[in-house]
């Protein structure tokens, strides 16, 4: 060794003026180096940490720089990678100095250090730092193999090596949590991040420490998080505090905990960074489905009786319609009235869609005739849409709620006309989509036939914005009053009530697709008949049954005008025992589905039980889930959706009479 | 303790001697100020770290005795033997005193 260094004293020239850089937390040791190496020339700046290094080199740039290994605010190790990654220090000579020599392997090399040299007493170490001075200018020299100088001049320590087991079992939790940790100086700045956070920001390691944490946000939530972390550094009693935010960074949401870390001399902040994104996602989902589940059950309770009071309404215009033509000064007002309460039911139909309950009557459609009888009275409305129908002949056969699919269809069309005020074109495309065929967006089970049927408009179209919220309820771009913003939402409802799917592709200025995916069904059909023939009077005993007084009062009246004789039961008791009586001369039962003491559904099991060729047209508010289904499957002739107007309950009496 | 032999030792002068061990003191009694403030509140990691700063900057003055107690409150702070620490501190206190009597005589 003496020898070595002798060798290189004498080969020595004048020693060129260095500019060098000390890092050491100690003042004692940067006091010592600078007294040395300026004796020798050289200029000298010193720091006392990590941060402030990195401070110094933003302007000074030299050309050897030792680094104390253990140091707060960026240890010497972080610190050499990140010196390693600046341009600007490019050929800087980095030597480490290093406390713990004897109890770890330092490997210097992999921090991008070109030497170390283990800490000693004065005198060894001036010499193994001006050795190391004179091989700064050397670089291709090597020690063979890469050791620590003066090594063997250092005392073991055992308490060292505890020390440095604890911390590595600190780094492997900190590693692997899924917290994001920080620790910030009290002016905010990071000198320390674990992977997860380095994961969250988005940024390399050496671009967060020394960086400043209040820049990982945006420029709206700086001031919160600025508070929070300054309440955390001047309150002295602080457990910590917890700010739930959520505060964006990058595209996840993340909350924020701050813990006060009280240090020797100053206060440190430890920020827990939690990504919240997943859980803030699944509370939105929740409360929309519980939206949904609330309106549900608030429309399913008021449909019942809206559509009870409407069918009052509708009744009494009926019989008074009776006494009326054209000519009479009330006309037109009676025919208005009749219109609004359409209308009305048809409100409480969106509702009821849209929560999935009024699932009526499944039976086998003939799509096409349905999408042509819809168009058709569609297109009397509006002129100005030209309608193009193409229909493919042999649909796979499908099993619906005629009235359900009607209303969808028509929420549609209208939709698409609104888009095109001026007018313009409007495309009806029914076909088929067999098992294997790719159904996207599928909800469907791909091993399932399907009927699509698309609805195109060549108007306004939609952005992404609005796309996404198409389907909420109450959610319409119309002005106030011109829409319910329960239209698509009913829509969405029907069809996914019926096992179906549907996918919309818009583009603003180019018009909009909706496509309607149904599951095709295997059983035979019966057909509704068309809703307009005439109403005629007619003869027959029937029985009605309603627990509502105002609904038997004009039920009656109406049945008597229309020819009927008419027996009537408060409920099914009562029901039961006219029955038993009378059911040799009654012909068809008229059953409300929905009454208190015993429903429409038992009712029709007694009654059926006394005799099997009962005939019953059921009568209802609405349905509970496929009760009139269950209901129509066990034998029910008819069922009849209140309100109801004259003609539609003349008509539907008339076919099942007609009917063996 | 001789400034002189001090010096040789460390292969330094006189003069710079006194200054380091000037700093030393200094900056060791602030430290022993915070390590007994840190054994009071029991903060075992806090008394740890002020232990094996002055035992690094006591080696590099050749300070033996302070090294060593210095190392021992460090390795008992490492075991949660904080009551064990007194008698060291005790050591480390009254090598520093005999430092400033050593200062103060040449001054």
């Amino acid at each position: 060794m003496e020898w070595e260094e002798n060798v290189l004293r004498e080969e020595e020239g004048p020693e060129k003026m260095k500019k060098i850089l000390v890092v050491d937390n100690h003042p004692l040791m940067l006091k010592f180096m600078s007294q040395l190496l300026e004796k020798e020339g050289h200029q000298v700046l010193t720091a006392g940490d990590g941060l402030s290094a990195l401070d110094l080199l933003k302007t000074f740039r030299p050309e050897v720089i030792f680094i104390d290994l253990i140091m707060p605010h960026i240890g010497g190790d972080k610190l050499c990678q990140i010196i390693r990654k600046m341009p600007a220090l490019k050929e800087a000579y980095l030597v480490i100095l290093s406390a713990i020599a004897a109890e770890q392997e330092i490997d210097f090399l992999s921090l991008g250090a070109d030497a170390c040299i283990a800490k000693g007493s004065l005198d060894k170490m001036a010499k193994h730092i001006l050795a190391a001075l004179e091989r700064s200018d050397q670089k291709d020299v090597f020690l063979h193999p890469p050791q620590t100088i003066g090594l063997e001049e250092v005392y073991a320590r055992n308490i060292t090596s505890e020390l440095l087991s604890v911390k590595k079992h600190f780094e492997v939790i900190l590693n692997s949590m899924a917290e994001g940790i920080l620790e910030l100086t009290p002016e905010g700045k990071i000198v320390y991040t674990n992977p997860k956070a380095i994961s969250l920001t988005h940024q390399t390691e050496e671009q967060l420490l020394s960086s400043d944490f209040i820049n990982l946000f945006q420029e709206a939530d700086r001031q919160r998080v600025q508070e929070g972390l300054m309440e955390v550094l001047t309150s002295s009693t602080s457990n910590g505090t917890q700010m739930n935010g959520p505060f964006k960074l990058n595209s996840r949401e993340i909350s924020l905990h701050f813990l006060p870390l009280p240090d020797e001399n100053e206060r440190s902040v430890i920020v827990i960074l939690t990504d919240v994104s997943e859980q803030k996602k699944m509370e939105a989902q929740l409360l929309q489905a519980q939206k949904m589940e609330a309106i549900g059950t608030l429309a399913g309770g008021v449909a019942h009786d809206f559509n009870n009071l409407l069918m009052v309404i509708q009744g009494n215009v009926s019989l008074m319609l009776l006494d009326m033509d054209r000519t009479h000064p009330h006309y037109e007002m009676m025919r208005m009235i009749e219109r609004q309460v359409q209308r009305g039911s048809k409100l409480t139909a969106q509702l009821l869609g849209y929560a999935r309950k009024g699932r009526y009557e499944l039976k086998r459609i003939d799509l096409n005739r349905l999408v042509r009888d819809v168009s058709e009275a569609f297109g009397r409305t509006r002129k100005n849409i030209t309608l193009h129908l193409n229909l493919s002949k042999d649909l796979f056969p499908l099993e619906a709620d005629q009235g359900q699919l009607e209303q969808v269809l028509m929420n549609l069309l209208v939709n698409a006309a609104d888009a095109m005020p001026e007018g313009g074109d409007l495309f009806l495309k029914t076909s088929n989509v067999p098992a294997h065929e790719p159904q996207s967006a599928c909800d469907l089970p791909k091993t399932r036939d399907a009927v699509l049927l698309t609805v195109s408009d060549t108007g306004v179209g939609m952005d992404r914005e609005i796309l996404h919220r198409i389907f909420d309820p109450f959610f319409t771009t119309k002005e106030l009053g011109k829409g319910t913003g329960l239209g698509l939402a009913a829509t969405y409802g029907i069809v996914k009530g019926h096992g179906g799917s549907i996918e919309v592709e818009s583009e603003k200025g180019r018009g909009s697709t909706f496509k309607i995916y149904l599951p095709a069904s295997a059983k035979g059909s019966t057909q509704r008949p068309s809703p307009f023939p005439p109403k005629t009077k007619s003869s027959g005993t029937v029985l009605l049954v309603d627990d509502e007084e105002v609904i038997r009062e004009v039920g009656e009246k109406i049945l008597r005008v229309l020819g009927y004789e008419v027996l009537v039961a408060k409920g099914g008791l009562e029901a039961i025992e006219l029955f038993k009586q009378y059911h040799d001369s009654i012909d068809l039962v008229l059953l409300d589905i929905i009454m208190p003491e015993m429903g429409g559904g038992q009712v029709y099991d007694r009654l059926k039980e006394i005799s099997p060729e009962v005939k019953v047209l059921l009568l209802s508010g609405y349905s509970i889930e496929g009760e009139a289904s269950k209901m129509m499957a066990r034998g029910c002739n008819g069922f009849l959706q209140k309100p109801f107007d004259l003609t539609q309950l003349s008509q539907s009496i008339q076919e099942i009479l007609k009917q063996p | 303790m001789n400034l002189k032999e001090l010096g040789n030792r460390l292969e330094i002068d006189e003069e710079e001697c006194r200054e380091f061990l000037a700093l030393f003191k200094k900056t060791a009694l602030a430290e022993l100020t915070n390590l007994t403030q840190a054994l009071k509140a029991q903060e075992v990691s806090s008394v740890e770290r002020i232990a094996h700063s002055i035992k690094g900057a006591a080696a590099l003055l050749g300070l033996n005795e302070i090294h060593e107690s210095a190392k021992r409150a460090e390795r008992m702070a490492q075991m949660n033997r904080l009551d064990e620490i007194e008698a060291d501190l005790q050591i480390i206190r009254d090598r520093i005193a005999k430092i400033e009597e050593v200062l103060e005589r040449r001054s």
